[in-house]
């Protein structure tokens, strides 16, 4: 129980330095947005000072001292009010992201958990029969897909399957001619865009998660324990499954938490590339419009999920291996 | 919105550029394969008298806003709603669109008629009312004034079908900004407290199109069948797909899913036209010049010699080539952007004001100015202290880069060390405003009147100590000889009068040079003839060639049906 207690005061610490920070980084950017944003209309004409505070208003720039703005800000994130997005002007920041965040869980999420299972699977696999021709192929050849360049190996595809066959579209994350809606035609559009994005991001993240399953597997089946359940004459498929792969499973669990947390961020490459709406495209528009409101709500999401995955991984840790509790009382 | 607009043309002649096509954009072409009809989806408009525009881009997706004041708003907003004048910006021509005609008394004093039988898309009648209620509405709300037109004007009164307008000071080159301004109905903006916050999603405006269906991936435009020039109006449906990244954008336009589009292409002739040269054509007229600005508070920078031979040692013809691709043309030092306003250029500067390039004459102009090399050839100023200085570009503007490096190796030849620094935009315009900067590049130019591009580039009232910032003028010229042939200019309703002042400003841009002017910054334009002819060209300019801003309301109403 005091392990878990510990991990989440931790985790609460955590928590607040992150939001804290966010606070502080825009605050330490050279020039602030709205002169930036000011600086662009400047260029149509010169800008009265009356203008100026007009256009400091309209875009709600914060006021006061450093410490009153820290209150302000820590009771709006309360209240989920994270401002006005200047890119998205005049949505609010939450509504920009209730729009995006659906596509990137759905899309990311689902991607992940199936690289997370197939990669696991074939790593388990691969590792059991170690040298023989599945290993061997598959090795190399994940090695390769998994330091393909993103951008190259979307483009392409795209270059390929969309321009030259026209079996898939060139971007998008649903057709022209529909409207989100809880309806068959739009699902099955939905369901046609993101083949292609799915595709992508998972040949060039399923290489990971096998290699790390694989090389873990064959480190445990160098174990006592194994020899001794093959002593005993137990199933092959037995000792490669309940004894093998759940012990080699534990680091793993780790770093699919870890993901699983930053699925949240979206895919920033994928997104961009295939004009796709999701958080990761939020985030470079964000970026590139030094959309600051946007920019730091994004950034929370993106901390705190990290930070829970990275919760749960413990408290799973802790869970599946008695050691971990122990080791933190001593 | 044409603050927007603006802001957005530029990123279009510079922005969009950033990214060059990778081998597999531009690589084989696809045999046969330019049928408007393929597999995809988004493009439902390719029936009917319909044009499919690819210029919109969303966020990826679109938010359903066409307000007209709004910063964010959808682009066929300006599809919708009109402005006094069609002010052509290539060669300053003023076309009647909602007012008839205007007229001087004075120079303090515009009068303009308004047209009759003009009704909004609601049915309602249009009406001198509702442009007086706009403008003053834009003084009611300071945030919606963008060309801060109530620091000149003093009052805007209505009877009949004239507005009046007057002047607080005489400013004859306000007209522009008062003609360009887009006109809203008074029976529905008169209820809205908050304009710059609304969506305004079901937009009224007299223009020749209304909303058709609106998705988050596209929308569409259908024609206003009681638009005043309905008969001229040959377009039934504008269908407006979102882009996507420069990439997959280069690919829809070269496989014809679109007839409309404004993106840098690399080698046109190869990635557009040829994929059906019979209709695919192109049109990138200069559109505003890209200049080297220097900090004028600086030495050595303050130094005419230095200037001149700065436009003497950059090889201009290399970077129209090479960082534009060679869709541009070397820049006039007037400050004009030729040859759409030639007719204000003075016949008495040679060679319509281009410097040659010419090093030894570089060389030779420092030399006679007190500059010499040194032993490891660095160019030494009278006091013997080395040259160097730190050039700004915007990060990510890859042509502009490019533009900046020749410039650098350029400068080289002179024995002068260019720093090129890229700073994020924000950065980059702030330490302008500020003074803080020695050189950057910069872009200006191509209004309707060559007057505004003079005033906010040479203007001293602009100018601003360091450290403060500056609306306009950074480069911070401060000159009381050309305050007072502005002053002049300003109140000169007679065109000959304007003329005169606009040549003595010309001498003073092309022999005592504030900023070195480089090359024009092009329009992108690339559209198919298929469905439709009478495109703007170089041979009839009758619009700039932009499906953005208020060309499309000239564009959309000369466009025909091929037969």
């Amino acid at each position: 129980m005091k392990y878990f207690l510990r991990k989440a005061g931790f985790l609460i610490l955590t928590v607040w330095i992150a939001v804290t920070l966010n606070f502080i980084l825009p605050r330490l950017m050279p020039g602030n947005p709205a002169q930036a944003m000011m600086a662009k209309y400047a260029q149509q004409g010169p800008i009265s000072p009356s203008q100026e505070h007009a256009l400091a208003l309209m875009l709600g720039l914060p006021t006061g001292s450093l410490w009153s703005q820290y209150g302000q800000y820590l009771g709006n994130l309360l209240h989920g009010n994270f401002g006005i997005s200047y890119s998205f002007y005049p949505e609010p920041v939450i509504a920009v992201i209730a729009r995006a965040l659906p596509w990137t869980l759905t899309l990311i999420g689902l991607v992940t958990i199936l690289q997370f299972v197939v990669g696991t699977l074939l790593g388990v696999y691969a590792a059991w029969n170690r040298g023989k021709k599945f290993d061997s192929t598959a090795t190399v050849l994940f090695s390769f897909t998994s330091a393909f360049p993103y951008f190259w190996i979307a483009l392409a595809f795209i270059y390929l399957f969309s321009y030259m066959l026209h079996w898939f579209p060139l971007s998008g994350g649903f057709s022209g001619s529909l409207s989100p809606a809880w309806s068959g035609a739009f699902a099955g559009s939905a369901i046609y865009h993101s083949v292609l994005p799915a595709l992508t991001i998972f040949i060039t993240g399923i290489g990971g998660s096998l290699l790390g399953m694989r090389n873990n597997m064959i480190n445990t089946l160098g174990e006592d324990y194994i020899l001794l359940g093959k002593a005993a004459g137990l199933p092959e498929y037995v000792i490669a499954t309940r004894y093998a792969a759940r012990n080699a499973l534990l680091p793993i669990v780790t770093n699919f938490a870890m993901s699983l947390g930053y699925v949240v961020g979206g895919s920033l490459l994928m997104e961009t590339v295939f004009a796709y709406p999701g958080m990761g495209y939020l985030l470079a528009t964000a970026v590139s419009n030094q959309d600051y409101p946007l920019l730091q709500a994004l950034f929370l999401f993106i901390t705190v999920s990290v930070l829970l995955a990275n919760f749960v991984a413990d408290i799973l840790y802790g869970l599946l291996d008695p050691r971990v509790r122990k080791g933190g009382v001593r | 919105m044409k603050g927007a607009m603006k802001v957005f043309s530029l990123f279009l002649t510079a922005g969009i550029s950033a990214s060059v096509l990778t081998a597999c954009g531009t690589g084989g072409t696809p045999q046969g394969s330019h049928s408007t009809g393929n597999s995809t989806a988004t493009n439902n408009g390719s029936a009917g008298n319909s044009l499919v525009i690819g210029v919109d881009n969303g966020s990826p997706t679109f938010t359903d806003n066409f307000n007209p004041f709004g910063p964010g708003n959808r682009i066929g907003t300006s599809y919708i709603y009109e402005p006094l004048f069609f002010v052509n910006s290539i060669n300053g021509q003023v076309v009647p669109w909602l007012a008839t005609g205007y007229k001087w008394q004075g120079n303090k004093k515009l009068i303009l008629t308004i047209r009759n039988g003009v009704k909004w898309n609601d049915g309602q009648p249009f009406s001198a009312e509702d442009v007086a209620f706009t403008f003053a509405y834009l003084k009611q709300n300071p945030s919606l004034d963008w060309q801060g037109l109530w620091q000149v004007l003093q009052s805007v009164s209505v009877s009949g079908n004239q507005v009046t307008f007057n002047f607080k000071k005489p400013d004859v080159p306000a007209f522009y900004e008062i003609a360009s301004t887009v006109i809203v109905p008074k029976h529905i903006w008169s209820t809205i407290t908050n304009p710059v916050q609304g969506m305004n999603e079901h937009p009224v405006g007299t223009g020749p199109y209304v909303v058709g269906s609106f998705t988050p991936y596209q929308y569409t435009l259908k024609k206003n069948p009681n638009y005043w020039q309905a008969s001229k109006v040959a377009v039934d449906k504008i269908v407006f797909p979102v882009l996507g990244n420069n990439q997959t954008a280069a690919l829809k336009l070269s496989s014809g899913q679109w007839d409309w589009a404004t993106l840098f292409l690399p080698n046109v002739q190869q990635t557009f036209v040829s994929k059906d040269p019979q209709y695919n054509q192109y049109w990138f007229p200069p559109g505003g010049i890209i200049s080297l600005g220097m900090n004028l508070t600086k030495a050595p920078f303050n130094d005419i010699h230095f200037r001149e031979a700065m436009a003497y040692a950059i090889d201009k013809q290399k970077i129209a080539q090479q960082a534009e691709d060679g869709y541009v043309a070397v820049a006039s030092q007037v400050g004009l952007v030729l040859p759409g306003q030639k007719q204000w250029l003075n016949p008495s500067i040679p060679n319509q004001g281009v410097y040659a390039y010419n090093v030894q004459k570089a060389k030779q102009i420092l030399s006679q100015a007190g500059y010499h090399t040194n032993a490891q050839g660095q160019l030494l100023d009278s006091s013997g202290k080395t040259i160097s200085f730190n050039l700004e570009v915007p990060s990510g503007w890859t042509d502009w880069i490019q533009t900046a490096q020749i410039v650098q190796s350029s400068l080289k030849q002179l024995g002068i060390t260019v720093n090129v620094q890229t700073p994020q935009y924000g950065e980059y315009s702030q330490s302008q405003a500020t003074g803080q900067y020695d050189a950057a590049l910069m872009a200006y130019g191509g209004t309707a009147t060559p007057f505004t591009s003079y005033d906010t580039l040479l203007n001293s009232k602009y100018v601003m100590p360091v450290g403060k910032a500056a609306n306009a003028n950074v480069e911070r010229w401060s000159n009381p000889e050309t305050d007072q042939m502005l002053h002049s200019w300003v109140q000169a309703t007679d065109s000959q009068a304007q003329l005169q002042d606009a040549y003595k400003i010309e001498n003073v841009m092309y022999q005592q040079l504030p900023v070195v002017n480089l090359f024009y910054g092009a329009t992108w334009s690339e559209f198919s003839t298929k469905k439709f002819v009478g495109w703007p060209s170089a041979a009839n300019p009758y619009a700039p060639p932009a499906p953005y801003g208020q060309a499309p309301l000239m564009i959309m109403t000369h466009l025909q049906p091929r037969s």
